[in-house]
């Protein structure tokens, strides 16, 4: 029997300012290389969803986009959305939620000039833009994984790079956790959640949520094989080739 | 002290082509605002009444020297910011370098291309400081992802525009890209003058330019010249002998083998390219891809996946693929990832190193080579044997 990996791709057209679908791109082709044929369903503001459709999903993702993109997305999945969504990730279904989706998955968002964006709540974390008082979030990081995920044995089964994260981030908004939920990551170099508190994303059940922008799963393929596993409910993935991966891995962390 | 200001320009512009340096476009203005700030106001002044502004994430190069070419057949004396020196150290050298010994400028129109980051501060600039009539054209190519460390998000870009435009004192004709629905808001505001430029290929194909991007560069450039009084038939004759700029398309013999050069800086440019390339059936035998993360660049390489990955599968198939530059490994793996097979010893970080790799591999083959920003200067300088700025 061959295996399936479904994976429910949100508002694709609105929400991808940086490479964000190389994620999908990523996770697609480490699936096929081990003959899991992939189905994409592309999850637009003009498709209704329901429960059922949502447990037909063994990964959802998300990405961020410019102001414009998140607008035209925010009604839609706060009004027709977000409710499925909280269920799937509240049942513990496998997510992967970057930058202004990562936001608009916790309480709120508010703007330098006091405008109040609500997020659907799912996670104890809000998002706060201070304007010219604090500078952008911008740069290479490199942050170590939390100890839960790190001692989770799905992900130690299929991890073959190392204990940490390595990415780019690039946000005005500062999100803050709250202090029972815990961080994807611990920051060791540059910025995460807020350039205050060391903490990088969250770790939500099994959804992800991150900071690191773009295309996270290029240098971080620990982290695909471990969203497509923990997704199929594999014991274990078959070997491919990762001789490109693992030096653009170690590379990494001499970006400046 | 203006005078002295100008003559140091020149003399720093020539010892740095001298020493292979670059030809020298940059560092002149640099020093020049170092030693005499109040330069700024000076440039603004000695500028010509009439002024062309070339700016958007991509083309404004091409375009730049279309119409100054144009414009220079047509017997108008043009200044210009040559090599896509475009900041303010750019643009300052380019105007002192084109001064005569007196210091004075003596030119009939001004053709400049302008960062789009920079061109809201340009026009600020202008309206603080400039105190003769200005006649000025802007063209606003177009916004797309590029360098996002750096710019931020495009919509940030056009509100900065529009509010630069808004505020602008002299009197500006706008010309943009009507077919793209995040200029609408420059269309309907009726304090604006704008115009609008469309991708048809009826003008291109009458040049010796292809491609969709190209021929909205031209017809761009067409309206702005026609807004002069030169008819569209007098500006096709006109680019009968135009070239193409460094890098956009340009080909280099070396080591018996010929290099074509296109800039591929962002996700635009890079589909654009790529796209030519399918729709124009041009014989090639290798590929070059090089990445590099130096500060023109950007530090963010993310774009690479909004290369569209079908495309890119297409163009390389069945050739010889090599991958070059500081972010080599991830380019390579961006390649790998869209389906693209790549062989172990043809990637290295080193240009000169994949060169040389290349020359030994291969004779009489034609290269096309896709760098982004300093690796396409890196590239022709080692091509060359001088760097262009």
């Amino acid at each position: 029997m061959t295996t399936k990996l479904t994976i429910g791709y949100f508002y694709k057209d609105q929400l991808n300012l940086y490479g964000d679908n190389g994620n999908v791109e990523i996770l697609t082709m480490r699936a096929l290389r081990r003959n899991i044929y992939v189905d994409i369903v592309h999850i637009d503001t003009d498709l209704k969803i329901n429960s059922k459709a949502m447990s037909a999903l063994d990964i959802v993702f998300m990405g961020g986009g410019p102001d414009s993109g998140q607008k035209e997305v925010y009604k839609d999945l706060l009004k027709n959305k977000g409710d499925y969504l909280n269920e799937y990730i509240q049942k513990g279904g496998v997510g992967l939620f970057i930058c202004g989706a990562y936001q608009l998955l916790g309480h709120y968002y508010k703007a330098d000039d006091g405008t109040f964006i609500e997020g659907l709540g799912i996670y104890d974390m809000y998002t706060q833009h201070f304007g010219g008082r604090k500078a952008r979030c911008v740069g290479n990081v490199v942050a170590r994984l939390n100890s839960d995920f790190l001692s989770d044995p799905v992900f130690s089964e299929v991890n073959f790079l190392g204990g940490k994260i390595v990415g780019f981030c690039n946000h005005g908004g500062r999100s803050y956790l709250a202090d029972d939920m815990a961080p994807l990551a611990y920051v060791e170099r540059g910025y995460g959640n807020n350039g205050e508190d060391d903490t990088e994303g969250i770790l939500f059940k099994n959804t992800l949520g991150t900071y690191f922008h773009g295309p996270l799963l290029s240098r971080n393929a620990h982290i695909a094989d471990y969203l497509i596993s923990k997704s199929l409910g594999m014991d274990s993935l078959p070997s491919i080739d990762n001789s490109l991966v693992i030096p653009a891995y170690t590379a990494s962390f001499k970006y400046k | 002290m203006y005078l002295i200001t100008t003559y140091i320009s020149k003399l720093i512009s020539r010892i740095s082509k001298i020493i292979n340096k670059g030809a020298g476009y940059t560092y002149p203005g640099y020093i020049a605002l170092k030693i005499y700030p109040k330069i700024v106001k000076k440039i603004c002044c000695m500028l010509p009444s009439k002024l062309i502004l070339v700016t958007g994430t991509n083309g404004k190069t091409t375009t730049t020297k279309i119409i100054s070419h144009i414009l220079q057949n047509n017997n108008y004396r043009v200044i210009s910011n040559k090599s896509g020196a475009n900041l303010l150290n750019g643009i300052i050298s380019s105007l002192l370098l084109g001064t005569n010994i007196l210091g004075r400028l003596n030119r009939d129109v001004a053709v400049l291309e302008v960062d789009e980051l920079f061109f809201p501060y340009f026009l600020d600039l202008l309206g603080k400081h400039r105190t003769s009539s200005l006649d000025v054209t802007a063209l606003l190519m177009n916004v797309s992802r590029d360098q996002l460390d750096r710019y931020f998000e495009p919509d940030i870009v056009l509100n900065k525009w529009k509010a630069g435009l808004k505020k602008f004192s002299f009197p500006t004709k706008i010309v943009l890209d009507k077919s793209q629905e995040y200029f609408k808001p420059f269309f309907v505001d009726d304090t604006l003058d704008t115009y609008g430029f469309d991708s048809s290929y009826t003008a291109l194909d009458k040049t010796s330019l292809s491609g969709e991007f190209n021929a909205k560069n031209l017809n761009a450039a067409l309206i702005a010249v026609e807004l002069m009084g030169i008819s569209e038939e007098v500006s096709i004759s006109a680019l009968s002998d135009f070239k193409l700029a460094y890098g956009r398309g340009e080909e280099i013999n070396y080591a018996q083998n010929i290099y074509k050069i296109y800039l591929a800086k962002n996700p635009a440019s890079f589909n654009n390219n790529l796209k030519m390339f399918m729709s124009q059936k041009i014989h090639i035998d290798s590929l070059l891809f090089i990445l590099n993360d130096n500060i023109p660049d950007g530090k963010d390489v993310s774009w690479i996946y909004d290369i569209d990955p079908v495309l890119l599968k297409k163009v390389c198939h069945s050739k010889d693929i090599y991958v070059s530059g500081t972010r080599y490994l991830e380019m390579a793996l961006r390649l790998d990832y869209a389906g693209v097979t790549l062989g172990k010893d043809n990637i290295n970080r080193s240009i000169k190193e994949s060169l040389k790799k290349i020359n030994k591999c291969m004779k009489d083959k034609t290269i096309v080579c896709y760098p982004n920003y300093s690796s396409m200067l890196e590239l022709r300088k080692l091509l060359v044997g001088r760097s262009i700025l």
